[in-house]
């Protein structure tokens, strides 16, 4: 199956027409007549034998197999956890400074970003090295040097990018920053150079690699290191050997601060030229074939570099150089035609995928380079990233067959489907939120759609994607949420915590259930919920009048166990005469005011009294034969004790 | 890659007519011709049977979760005339029971969670049902669409809570209209429209020349911007867009070897699951131009190892 497919939205047909559909045959025979699918989160489904109609005469070979198949996700793999999140870091931090940008320049803030992702792959294919060197299992360590040379690969190509489109480069004179590239990602002979420097020998091209190191310095525009390996020759006295290095010595170097002219610059640099040109052609170094070659490559002889391709891994090797020796002073947007000239060495060989994004990133045709890059097996991480750095600073303009700006649409889908990838993963999901947070309107809205989904194990975990998606604002997912919790207590019986969970959920609804199950759990015999647990809900409890009831009557219980009789009876009064109480209910409320009516001193007012033999005649349904009679009895005799009482304190 | 996560042996008797995962994707629901239906814990890539379901006396055809805020609920349709609501309490049982029908009933569906606990299903009987549970009465109510579609009713799918018409947001207004898709035998599509107390016919989508086997709305992003996908056995899949839940444009996914029998959205709309009688799952998604591209494809297997995967860097 292509990943590819999975995580890329290309904003123009072409990006994708090229791309062909994966088909993924099934390991196993599984299914004679019809499959279907059902999705579940993200990349992952289930696959299963669909059929429509009913089995007539049943068979004895139903094969009723299901597969969950699942897309294998590389960044997902243990040791990438920390490129995600870093990266994530980072990302967040160039949103920042995007917005700030748009009152001021800041292209020196996205360049020193842009070497923080540099510097997380490096750390990240340090630690891929570490792991493979540790290895032991050689399909694990395969996959894990796949890895490395992805990770290399993404390196080498957002380096060239900065350069190319990131870093402001003095005067726009590349060379330089090109022969640094090179040097760091083709590092050709540097550690025999060394080598040899360090012993510091004589004779040193006794040393099998001698030569060509030395042309691989030239080659790379190492020229001090060139010059200190020819010194080291046994024949470095030869007037040969001195007329090369006096060339190599005297060679011009540009610098935009250096206050020459470029103008000037090219005269001088031509003139150096002309001179090594005219020693080659007096025939002064036929003797010495191997000085011949260095001089041939400094006045950037075709076939000089030609000679050389087929020592090097691939061109890209040979391109600082051939820059140097040809047209020191070229422009960034001027390198299409070297980067021909040096892929042309190769001969018609087939093109490898960095090849053509190489290429296209010299070519300055940014479309195509993310178009390929969306092909790398890191789940869109790079394209990603990339994307949206170069999108923010202002070097990403893509239009589609209808000349619209689709580039805002391309970094947009790129994330969201990055965004949507880590929401998938147990711990990775709110650094996914986060990412579809910066694409607002679709991206909070797929975040609602994905944290809602995101399964509640424990409340501990429920309480970080309401935290979570507070920050964002996303206040449906909190109500879910908490909903969702709710409706578990009750089932599992736990209707105190239920309605803890409703008044959340700020839903009315809910609310009255989880308050009526609390209640009637308390008329079955139950006790109550911690008063705290109520006291906490604050305005919430006006939510719903069950919920105000149940938490009132609470604060009776309360009252009643602090010894506070009067206050407690007035509540209760005040609970029976507002008939909010459940039908369920009445029985309990009317029996509560017993103890309270046996008391020494009185605490129900005749009036109070009243209001309970009414409300006694009234739901005669509710409290019947004993201790009706009992309830009775009781009101009677605080009656009789309280009519005068009233009277007087009138 | 992808991989087989893993592998669950149904232990169904006869065919496989739905399998359905959870809110969460912890749980698989199946159902049978063997008129039963069976759920799967599948947490932690293994599974277990946590329950089978005894009570149709026919083909079970689908089953649908209800959303978790209204507790563990499922519903199912058969053969044999009937829905059944099942509840986990504990332990599975009939919640309710809905006999409306007076022939097989061939799909349910439930409402989105915002407009409450409300269930929809349609017949070969040719009509559609609305079932709606009460909170203050504890009881469920019925309307009923007779006559929708002549010969018989296929599939129902609701319109997302939050749809293109978002000047209507039903969370906020009472009066934005809920709506439901459903595809029959008379090779039509019907988008059916709450208005009142009754359902009225709000369009009907012609463009299959036989009959439509399933239509599913596509989940919404917010971006007023609706999509239903439908399937027929005139081997084509079309995907109909609104920008206002009132005119349709239909666009020919793909005509494709055999008849279609289902299509299924990816959680966040992304994504279209097409499957059929050519033993293909094929993926599908629209690029920025309108297009619509494959992929991926899941065949059916015989015996062989993957295909070779595209070269990477």
């Amino acid at each position: 199956m292509n990943i590819s497919g999975f995580s890329n939205t290309p904003a123009d047909s072409s990006l994708k027409s090229s791309d062909q559909a994966k088909t993924f045959i099934l390991p196993e025979q599984c299914f004679e007549k019809n499959i279907a699918c059902t999705w579940r989160r993200g990349n992952t489904f289930t696959i299963y034998p669909r059929s429509q109609i009913v089995n007539k005469t049943p068979t004895n070979t139903i094969d009723n197999k299901i597969l969950n198949i699942r897309q294998e996700i590389l960044l997902f793999t243990s040791i990438l956890r920390k490129l995600v999140n870093e990266s994530n870091g980072t990302f967040l931090s160039l949103q920042k400074t995007a917005e700030n940008a748009k009152n001021s320049d800041n292209q020196v803030e996205f360049l020193k970003l842009s070497r923080q992702y540099r510097s997380i792959v490096r750390v990240c294919i340090e630690s891929l090295q570490e792991a493979a060197e540790k290895e032991t299992d050689s399909l694990e360590k395969n996959s894990l040097l796949s890895h490395i040379t992805i990770f290399y690969s993404i390196e080498c190509i957002w380096h060239l990018s900065e350069i190319l489109f990131i870093d402001n480069i003095p005067g726009d004179i590349v060379l330089p920053f090109l022969l640094e590239w090179v040097r760091f990602h083709f590092p050709c002979h540097e550690q025999t150079a060394a080598q040899m420097l360090e012993a510091c020998e004589r004779g040193s091209e006794d040393h099998p690699q001698y030569w060509d190191t030395v042309v691989g310095m030239v080659v790379q525009g190492r020229i001090d290191v060139a010059r200190a390996l020819l010194k080291l020759h046994s024949s470095a006295e030869l007037n040969e050997f001195k007329l090369v290095d006096n060339s190599l010595r005297t060679m011009p170097v540009y610098s935009v601060y250096g206050g020459v002219s470029s103008g000037e610059f090219t005269i001088v640099w031509k003139h150096w030229q002309a001179e090594c040109r005219s020693k080659l052609t007096s025939q002064a170094l036929t003797s010495q074939p191997n000085l011949e070659l260095i001089m041939r490559l400094m006045v950037g002889e075709y076939t000089a570099f030609e000679s050389v391709r087929r020592k090097y891994a691939s061109w890209f090797d040979l391109l600082g150089g051939y820059v140097l020796f040809t047209r020191p002073w070229t422009r960034s947007r001027e390198l299409a035609a070297a980067a021909d000239a040096c892929a042309a060495l190769d001969g018609p060989h087939p093109q490898s995928h960095l090849d053509v994004i190489i290429r296209a990133l010299l070519e300055g045709d940014l479309h195509q380079v993310i178009h390929e890059i969306q092909q790398m097996s890191d789940n869109g991480w790079f394209a990603t990233h990339l994307t949206d750095i170069l999108y923010h600073c202002g070097k990403l303009q893509i239009l589609d067959k209808h000349q619209t700006d689709v580039t805002k649409r391309l970094r947009d889908s790129l994330i969201l489907e990055y965004g949507s990838l880590l929401m998938e993963h147990k711990s990775l999901w709110s650094v996914g939120l986060s990412y579809l947070a910066s694409c607002p309107p679709e991206g909070l809205r797929r975040a609602e759609l994905l944290l809602e989904k995101i399964p509640i194990e424990t409340e501990a975990k429920a309480m970080r994607i309401i935290a979570e998606a507070k920050k964002y604002e996303l206040l449906g997912v909190v109500r879910t949420v908490c909903g969702c919790v709710c409706a578990r207590r009750l089932r599992g019986g736990r209707a105190g915590g239920a309605v803890c969970w409703a008044a959340r959920a700020r839903s009315g609804p809910l609310c009255a259930r989880a308050a009526h199950r609390v209640l009637r759990a308390y008329c079955a015999g139950a006790p109550l919920p911690a008063a705290d647990l109520l006291l906490t809900a604050g305005p919430a409890l006006l939510l719903d009048d069950t919920l105000l009831f149940l938490g009132k009557y609470c604060d009776f219980h309360r009252l009643y166990k602090s010894k506070e009789f009067k206050k407690a009876a007035k509540l209760l009064i005040s609970l029976i005469t507002s008939k909010i109480a459940p039908e369920y209910f009445w029985e309990t409320l009317l029996l509560d005011t017993l103890p309270l009516l046996e008391s020494e001193e009185p605490v129900f007012s005749s009036t109070d009294t009243y209001e309970i033999m009414l409300c006694l005649e009234l739901r005669a349904k509710c409290l019947e034969g004993e201790k009706a009679e009992l309830l009775r009895l009781a009101l009677v005799r605080n009656l009789a004790r309280t009519a005068l009482l009233d009277g007087e304190e009138e | 890659m992808i991989s087989v996560l893993n592998t669950i042996d149904t232990g169904h008797e006869d065919m496989i007519h739905d399998a359905e995962l959870d809110y969460y994707g912890l749980r698989l629901a199946t159902c049978s011709s063997d008129n039963s239906v069976k759920i799967y814990d599948i947490k932690s890539g293994t599974q277990t049977l946590a329950a089978d379901l005894k009570g149709h006396f026919g083909p079970v055809w689908q089953i649908a979760w209800a959303h978790p805020k209204y507790g563990n609920l499922l519903a199912s349709c058969s053969y044999d005339r009937k829905v059944i609501i099942w509840k986990e309490s504990g332990e599975w049982t009939k919640l309710y029971e809905y006999t409306g029908h007076e022939s097989s009933v061939n799909s349910v569906a439930w409402a989105p969670a915002e407009y409450g606990l409300i269930l929809a299903c349609c017949s070969s009987d040719g009509s559609i049902s609305i079932i709606t549970y009460n909170q203050d009465g504890g009881n469920w109510d019925v309307k009923k669409i007779p006559g929708a579609h002549a010969i018989g009713v296929n599939s129902i799918s609701w319109c997302p809570a939050i749809s293109a018409d978002l000047n209507l947001d039903p969370l906020s207004n009472k009066e934005a209209p809920k709506r439901i898709v459903s595809g029959g035998c008379d090779n039509l599509i019907k988008i059916w429209r709450e208005q009142g107390d009754q359902w009225v016919e709000e369009n009907r989508l012609e463009m299959h020349m036989d009959w439509v086997r399933d239509v599913a709305w596509a989940p919404s992003l917010g971006l007023q911007h609706s999509m239903i996908a439908s399937c027929s056995q005139d081997k084509r899949v079309v995907i109909w867009t609104s920008d206002d839940n009132v005119s349709w444009t239909p666009t020919i996914l793909n005509t494709f070897d055999d008849v279609v029998w289902s299509v299924s959205w990816s959680l966040t709309g992304n994504i279209l699951a097409v499957s059929g009688g050519d033993n293909k799952v094929s993926l599908w998604r629209e690029n920025a131009d309108g297009q619509w591209l494959c992929i991926s494809e899941v065949a059916k297997g015989l015996g062989q190892t993957p295909s070779e995967e595209r070269s990477t860097l």
